[in-house]
């Protein structure tokens, strides 16, 4: 990832009145707002229960904040993401402390939550929860961020054959889990 | 189906096969009923999975509470950086003060010229100062029996003697004696005169 200064002090192109050091806080809660929603699924999708996703962004954006003069706000999302998915796993990796609320507040109050929330559904996210976390985390990003392997592995400090390597295995996981559910509901019908 | 077969399949499906891969791929999918099976599972359940990432997304609601916090944090902080920076430049300029003061204080106590504290309280003429032996007489009120001294200092104005008189003009008489017998030693060193025997 290259850091790029933010030049403090710029010339607009229409106006003599430099810019001043106010636009970086400016760029920075514009990133946030923008990236927010799918950050917080980011952090939802790799906590599971384990914790609460908008204090664990919270805190990644903050600390990126504390040192806000050292990055491009203006192309922020690599930046982002990689905080938050860092902040999630240092929150996995701490002793447990207890569990959230497994169905969040207003959760099944999403405009699509009829289509959605079924059943089927539920099993399969119940299923990534129990999925070792980095297994979760390449898996989270590769399939709902949409990013190449070499993109996974810069952001979770791994190499591509690990990555290729830890996706294949936790698709491999889910199958088996959702075949024994499967299995299972078709043994009740029956 | 082997693994690496399963592998190929996702990696077409994630995307990450070359063109060429590609392409061999779908030839090697459209002649095998099992390997095109397989990769309509995988699709089915990339499908399903799609929901649960879409389920992770939050409402607005959310969105605007994070929002509310992040620009309540970032405020805080931004104030307690603009607090350090400032107590930084105070203390810096605190310390160069501290360091002005001391060095001017420790210089005017090292070069000051030792005549100005000792001026003769009686009204005598300031000493000469004595370059050749560095020695600086003074005189000065002194204990009832011997009120009147003349004290002997080095170049670097430390005291190395005390002579007490009880008239300052034996007081006076000292000191034009010591200032002879420099003048002497300055004038044998230069060699402008020998010592033979007991005289000059």
């Amino acid at each position: 990832m290259q850091l790029r200064r933010v030049k403090r002090v710029t010339m607009k192109d229409d106006a003599s009145k430099p810019v001043t050091e106010e636009t970086t806080d400016q760029l920075f809660e514009r990133a946030v707002q923008q990236h927010s929603r799918r950050l917080l699924a980011v952090a939802r999708g790799i906590l599971g229960n384990r914790a609460s996703p908008e204090d664990v962004v919270q805190q990644a954006v903050l600390n990126l904040y504390q040192h806000r003069d050292r990055y491009d706000w203006r192309e922020p999302g690599g930046l982002l993401r990689r905080a938050v998915v860092n902040e999630a796993l240092r929150i996995l990796r701490q002793p447990r402390m207890g569990m959230v609320a497994d169905e969040m507040p207003g959760e099944t109050e999403t405009p699509v939550a009829g289509m959605i929330e079924s059943e089927t559904v539920q099993q399969v996210r119940r299923a990534i929860e129990k999925l070792p976390e980095h297994f979760r985390s390449a898996l989270v990003l590769c399939e709902y961020e949409d990013m190449s392997y070499a993109q996974i592995a810069e952001t979770l400090n791994a190499s591509v054959p690990q990555i290729k390597t830890w996706i294949f295995r936790a698709r491999r996981q889910l199958e088996e889990i959702l075949r024994d559910y499967v299995t299972g509901s078709r043994q009740k019908q029956r | 189906m082997s693994d690496e077969d399963i592998e190929l399949l996702e990696s077409y499906l994630d995307d990450a096969l070359s063109v060429a891969e590609a392409d061999d791929l779908r030839v090697r999918v459209a002649d095998d009923p099992d390997l095109a099976a397989a990769l309509h599972e995988f699709r089915e359940q990339r499908a399903l999975r799609a929901k649960v990432w879409q389920s992770l997304e939050p409402l607005d609601a959310a969105v605007e509470t994070l929002m509310k916090g992040v620009r309540l944090e970032s405020r805080k902080l931004q104030l307690r950086q603009r607090a350090q920076t400032a107590f930084r430049w105070a203390g810096s300029a605190a310390a160069v003060l501290l360091v002005g003061f001391a060095t001017g204080w420790m210089g005017h106590q090292r070069w000051s010229t030792p005549d100005t504290a000792q001026r003769v309280a009686t009204g005598e003429p300031a000493p000469r100062e004595l370059q050749m032996v560095g020695k600086l007489v003074g005189v000065g009120p002194n204990a009832p029996s011997a009120p009147y001294h003349v004290t002997l200092t080095d170049q670097m104005g430390r005291v190395i003697g005390v002579q007490h008189f009880n008239s300052p003009d034996r007081a006076k008489e000292f000191t034009d004696d010591l200032d002879r017998w420099q003048d002497r030693q300055k004038q044998l060193q230069d060699g402008r005169i020998k010592f033979i025997g007991d005289e000059y």
